[in-house]
């Protein structure tokens, strides 16, 4: 390291001779044997590490539920989602007479609510109102959630959400928890900042409790 | 008036001119230097231009403002003090704190960190301005980052601080005091008070306080060697006697002691103007060598920095290529680097060192710079003094001879009684004459103090006597009280005896007893009969030949033979009340009886010998180098083992055989006794020769000068050598050398100044014990750095799989710096407390250039084989947390990109649950924290199967050093504390583990330490394989 002294083409020579000597036949100062016992050695060596991470791993996933998580106490209760996606923060910026400002935000709407579609949902269980739906198995089904819930968000008479009359609907989904038995009536309240009226669509913005508990992907197809 | 004095006392350094014209005294000192090579070597060659010693009082009275009898007045010796500064020898040029200060903020890794923080910033900076409101995060890091170079920064600097002030404390102990005629009146004051013009009084025992022009003396006689390497005392006197300075008589040099005699003088010189004072400032321009251990770490922050900056490029051009934006990058940049970065590291090899540092102070070694620990492990050839450090200063009966035998006496240092055989009653008489001839007399009031130690007033050889008989005899002064003195004759240089003449103690008995001690031919001389068992027989031709063969073989010793003799004056000739008289020489001084030869030496510490053949199983040639003469010099050497008692000199060859020197195959000496005289005509070639071809070297009549030779010659054969000096003019030699040890008790502060290590009790034995630590440090160091590069594995993997892979990122940067500054700074200073694995001093001294502190067995080892274990373990904790709370390993492939998005509240887990940003973040958080458990169980294994290299865990203990376990606790506590404890505060991203995830990494840590316990055991069981050649380190 403290090479200062040496000229700058003794210590390419320096390095040629490390890279490749031709007396020793030494390669990056290793022979060809040398070399391959080290590289025979690190096969071995890391295949072992690698069989027995392999086994860890294995004893590790034979502690997990196929249809529960271990666990679920890091997301106590569930998070709202808002469409359209905003692009920033939480905040929309749009202009009513310029159509292509809003443009994605229609989009991305028509593609959520596409799922929820009555010919999507029509394999779905017509649950019962106001009552968990609680479910025993062996074969979970999902609640149907069609797009008419919606009303005048559902876009199916206004294609451009309201968005052209200065009423833009936001659609808030509710994130999905295994085991998740709301108490009560759960209910998304929407408020507005100034004067000017939120109005819910679903009644109070009250989820019915039919849509609770969920049962986990491989259960539970929705 | 002043103008004129600096005038004349200029000193004038020139380098080039001189080298040819030199001045005849110079050339005898200084041309031992060699001329060619250094400039600076070459300033040491200095005319003195000085001509006080020429001037008459009167004239020097004039000179300086002052008057011989009065001495200067208080005003105008205040008035010099302010214009010529305090009488103090300038200590060396120090780097200015500031500067210091600065070094270790960018010394080592700090630039890499300060690179990281700098990037943090700019990172941020380009968020901003994209988006401006951009995270704070990346800002924090950066100041994270910049506060941990600042802290180890200070740290380090505190450290080093420290140790420089244990230096400033010692060298103040002994503050000394001058006896100045001021005012008319005689004061003490301190000596850096003394001014020009000063007259001042010496008496024996006193340092010189200042260079002095000498105006009266009584027997003033003075020891030079610190100036000229000459140990014999030097008369003083008021007459100019020489035209140079530095032989006139009527000159006394600062820091030179005062033997005997008091004299008075006039101050002429003071502080960095004395010559002492010249010599020592320019020892500070010889180059000090850079340490091997800091060699060491710069070579292993070049490896560690040269992988983290490889590698974090290495990734940084991958990450772009997959597409990853430059700001992204950047990141990940900073990532890679802090995790390559051992931040903690240098800050616990300082601890580490300055803790090896406190155990020698214990072992009195006293060291001036930490690096310097290290580089006492690391010696191959120690370049001794003989007086003082091989030898215990002071003279002591070492033979006796009577009645035609050859007795050893005890010369250890701390002898109670003495086992020769004394029932002779020539030993009666023998032990008599050296108790009553004698004129050195313990000092009062030391009753209760050993022997040995008791403080004597008179010269070395009479002190030695003097305990020798007291040992043997009881009570010398009540002896002497009952042979009362009626007349005495001193020793001196024409007569060469010692006389005195006694009543006897029995009280019947009116002879008188004269006895006599001196050289042993004059006292042959002066005897016309002998002694022996008790009776006194003729002289005959016979006897006087034993004495011959005696006298040969003690002087060969190398030992000091003195002879005794008596006589018994005839009571009718000398009655009761007959007047001695020693000047008219009014009795016999011929014809006596002749009772026996006494030898001293200046005998060898009892330490040493073995301390020397310890030196040698550990590889390390002791060169001896004296002032002394070369028999004197070869018995000590003898002696103590420098020269072993198998090993033959050239001249011991000659001598066998009966041949001529010029015949002696050369090869066939181990041993030389090189004199100054023949060092002086030497080619560097022939002293390089000299010392590759002998393994047993003495050095005799050396002046300090040449100790500088023999060092560079030494280092010519890549040696790294430690010296040890008192002298002024050995600061030097002692700079120059790899570790210069300088004596704390006859040591000079100049010498102290130059070294990097102090040696306390001035005995050779306390460097052995040093090397043994420093050898200790050496192989506990690599210990420390082996354990804190395996980690580096386990932390870079992380921000690997995370660009390439696209996992949610396994461990944040700051959490990073939890382990590094946290859990494992403990454990690192805890394995400098490791026990050697075998005898350390049994093996050869490590090659500075071949055996490195950190090769790259240690390295590959450390990063490829524990360090990837580590790594999967800690991936194994990671997944577990991930998989039981929803997210399978396969389903965190490339999931990155959606998980780090903001506005991204759904994104789905194994099970189908939707996880927002928020709860994700946790997550993340709880996935660094198991990341971090993992690392942190798995170091404890790594701890264990470090303490030692070579040996099994069970061969040295699992718990010998209880500070590993300290370590192994600080470890847990910490890491407890930073998941239950502060696991609420989001800012260092801990959360609150499950119990269980701690025990998660066990069967990795077990894995471990099984597979270290084989590597082990293949290194002891196959030494030289390949298996040793590529694993040990």
């Amino acid at each position: 390291m403290t090479k200062g002294e040496k000229s700058f083409n003794d210590s390419l020579a320096e390095w040629k001779l490390f890279l490749y000597n031709p007396t020793t036949r030494k390669f990056l100062g290793r022979t060809a044997k040398s070399w391959g016992l080290i590289l025979l050695f690190y096969l071995v060596c890391d295949g072992f590490l690698a069989a027995f991470f392999s086994f860890t791993m294995w004893a590790m996933l034979q502690t997990l539920n196929d249809e529960v998580p271990k666990y679920r106490d890091q997301i106590p209760g569930p998070g709202l989602l808002v469409f359209p996606k905003p692009v920033t923060a939480l905040e929309y910026t749009f202009s009513v007479s310029d159509p292509s400002s809003y443009e994605g935000c229609i989009k991305d709407l028509k593609k959520f609510l596409k799922s929820y579609s009555l010919e999507e949902q029509k394999n779905l269980t017509n649950c019962t109102d106001g009552v968990l739906f609680e479910q025993k198995g062996p074969v979970y089904v999902a609640c149907r959630f069609a797009d008419f819930l919606l009303q005048a968000c559902s876009g199916r008479n206004d294609p451009d959400f309201g968005y052209s009359q200065r009423q833009p609907y936001i659609l808030v989904e509710i994130n999905r928890i295994i085991g998740l038995n709301p108490e009560g009536s759960p209910r998304i309240d929407c408020i507005s900042k100034d004067e000017n009226t939120v109005s819910t669509y679903l009644t109070h913005g009250i989820i019915d409790l039919k849509y609770f508990p969920y049962y986990g992907k491989k259960l539970h197809v929705s | 008036m002043s103008r004129k004095t600096l005038e004349i006392y200029s000193v004038e350094l020139d380098g080039t001119k001189d080298t040819k014209q030199t001045d005849q005294e110079d050339d005898k000192k200084y041309n031992d230097l060699d001329l060619k090579k250094s400039h600076q070597k070459e300033e040491l060659k200095r005319e003195l231009d000085l001509d006080d010693h020429k001037l008459t009082s009167e004239e020097l009275e004039q000179k300086y403002g002052t008057n011989i009898i009065t001495g200067l007045s208080s005003a105008r010796a205040a008035e010099h003090l302010a214009r010529d500064g305090p009488n103090t020898l300038s200590p060396p040029k120090q780097t200015p704190e500031i500067i210091k200060f600065l070094k270790q903020m960018v010394g080592g890794f700090s630039i890499l960190l300060w690179i990281g923080a700098v990037l943090c910033w700019i990172a941020y900076g380009i968020q901003y301005v994209n988006d401006k409101s951009a995270s704070l995060d990346s800002v924090y890091l950066g100041v994270v980052l910049a506060l941990v170079v600042i802290l180890t920064g200070i740290f380090a600097y505190y450290q080093e601080a420290k140790s420089t002030n244990i230096m400033a404390s010692f060298s103040k102990m002994i503050p000394q005091e001058a006896l100045v005629i001021r005012d008319s009146e005689k004061k003490v004051i301190p000596a850096e008070q003394l001014v020009v013009g000063d007259i001042v009084e010496i008496k024996g025992g006193d340092q010189i306080p200042a260079d002095i022009r000498l105006l009266s003396s009584q027997g003033c006689k003075v020891d030079n060697s610190s100036l000229t390497g000459e140990s014999e005392p030097q008369p003083r006197s008021a007459e100019f006697t020489h035209e140079n300075p530095l032989e006139t008589k009527n000159i006394g040099f600062y820091s030179t002691t005062c033997l005997e005699g008091t004299a008075t003088g006039v101050v002429i010189n003071t502080g960095d103007r004395t010559v002492i004072g010249r010599i020592a400032s320019l020892a500070s321009g010889v180059g000090s060598e850079k340490t091997p251990i800091a060699t060491e770490i710069e070579h292993f922050v070049h490896i560690v920095a040269g992988v983290a900056v490889s590698v974090g490029l290495l990734f940084f051009i991958i990450a772009v290529s997959l597409k990853y934006q430059v700001l992204d990058s950047i990141i990940f940049l900073i990532g890679i680097i802090v995790a390559n970065v051992p931040e903690g590291l240098l800050a616990t090899v300082t601890v580490t060192l300055s803790l090896t540092a406190k155990r020698m102070a214990k072992k009195n070694c006293l060291v001036k710079n930490l690096e310097a620990v290290e580089t006492l492990g690391s010696t191959s050839i120690i370049c001794s003094d003989k007086t003082g450090t091989l030898t215990q200063n002071r003279m002591a009966v070492a033979h006796l001879w009577f009645d035609n035998q050859i007795f050893m006496a005890d010369t250890s240092e701390n002898q109670l009684n003495q086992a020769f055989d004394q029932s002779s009653g020539t030993w009666a008489s023998l032990s008599k004459i050296i108790a009553l001839c004698n004129r050195a007399e313990f000092r009062p009031g030391q009753e209760n103090i050993p022997i040995m130690k008791k403080v004597v007033v008179g010269d070395a050889s009479e002190t030695a006597l003097l305990k020798f008989s007291e040992v043997i005899l009881g009570d010398v002064m009540e002896i002497r009280k009952r042979n009362r003195k009626v007349a005495e004759i001193p020793f001196n240089s024409t007569n060469k005896f010692q006389l005195s003449i006694h009543e006897t103690e029995d009280p019947e008995d009116k002879h008188f007893l004269v006895v006599m001690k001196g050289a042993p031919e004059r006292i042959l001389e002066r005897c016309s009969t002998i002694m022996i068992n008790g009776q006194e027989q003729p002289l005959g031709k016979s006897n006087a030949t034993a004495f011959h063969t005696a006298y040969m073989e003690l002087g060969g010793l190398g030992e000091r033979v003195l002879g005794f003799c008596h006589l018994y004056l005839p009571e009718d000739e000398f009655p009761e009340s007959y007047p001695f008289d020693v000047d008219a020489m009014n009795f016999p001084t011929s014809n006596l009886c002749f009772v026996g030869l006494l030898s001293m030496i200046d005998p060898p510490r009892s330490t040493v010998p073995d301390a020397v053949a310890k030196c040698r199983s550990a590889g390390i040639k002791v060169i001896m180098v004296t002032g002394d003469h070369p028999i004197t010099a070869k018995a000590v050497a003898k002696s103590v083992g420098v020269i072993s008692a198998s090993s033959e000199t050239v001249e011991d060859i000659a001598r066998r055989c009966s041949i001529a020197v010029e015949q002696v195959n050369k090869r066939d000496a181990r041993a030389a006794v090189v004199t100054g005289m023949e060092l002086k005509d030497m080619a560097p070639e022939q002293l390089d020769e000299i010392l590759a071809n002998y393994s047993e070297i003495v050095f005799a009549r050396t002046s300090p000068q040449q100790k500088l030779i023999i060092v560079e010659g030494c280092q010519r054969q890549d040696a790294v050598v430690a010296v040890t000096g008192d002298g002024v003019n050995d600061s030097p030699a002692l700079k120059k050398a790899d570790i210069g040890i300088a004596m704390g008790i006859a040591g000079s502060d100049a010498a102290k100044n130059a070294a990097d290590m102090v040696l306390l009790d001035d005995n050779f034995a306390s460097i052995v014990t040093g090397v043994e630590e420093g050898r200790l440090i050496f192989d506990n160091l690599k210990k420390t750095i082996a354990y804190t590069l395996t980690k580096n594995i386990a932390e870079l993997c992380p921000f690997l799989i995370y660009i390439i892979v696209g996992l949610p990122l396994p461990i944040g940067t700051i959490t990073l710096l939890f382990i590094d500054l946290g859990t494992d700074i403990i454990p690192s200073i805890a394995l400098a407390y490791e026990k050697a694995e075998s005898d350390i001093m049994n093996r050869k001294p490590r090659h500075k250039k071949k055996d490195r502190l950190v090769n790259h067995q240690l390295a590959i080892y450390s990063y490829l084989h524990i360090g990837l274990m580590q790594a999967l373990g800690a991936f194994l904790v990671y997944f577990t947390v991930y998989a039981q709370q929803g997210f399978w390993p396969t389903s965190l492939i490339n999931l990155r990109v959606r998980w780090e998005k903001d506005e991204l509240n759904d994104v789905e887990d194994s099970y189908g649950q939707e996880w927002t940003r928020y709860q994700r973040k946790y997550l993340e958080w709880t996935g660094y924290t198991a990341f971090f458990v993992g690392i942190m169980v798995q170091q404890i294994a790594d701890l264990i199967i470090r303490k030692t290299r070579r040996n099994s865990i069970f061969q040295q203990g699992l718990f010998r050093n209880k500070v590993i376990w300290v370590g192994i606790a600080s470890q847990i506590i910490i890491a407890l504390i930073l998941s239950y404890g502060l696991g609420s505060v989001t800012a260092l991203s801990f959360t609150m583990l499950r119990p269980q995830y701690w025990f998660v990494a066990i069967p990795h840590a077990i894995l471990i330490w099984v597979y270290d316990e084989v590597r082990k055991l293949f290194i002891r069981r196959y030494p030289g394989s390949w298996w040793d050649k590529n694993m040990y380190y």
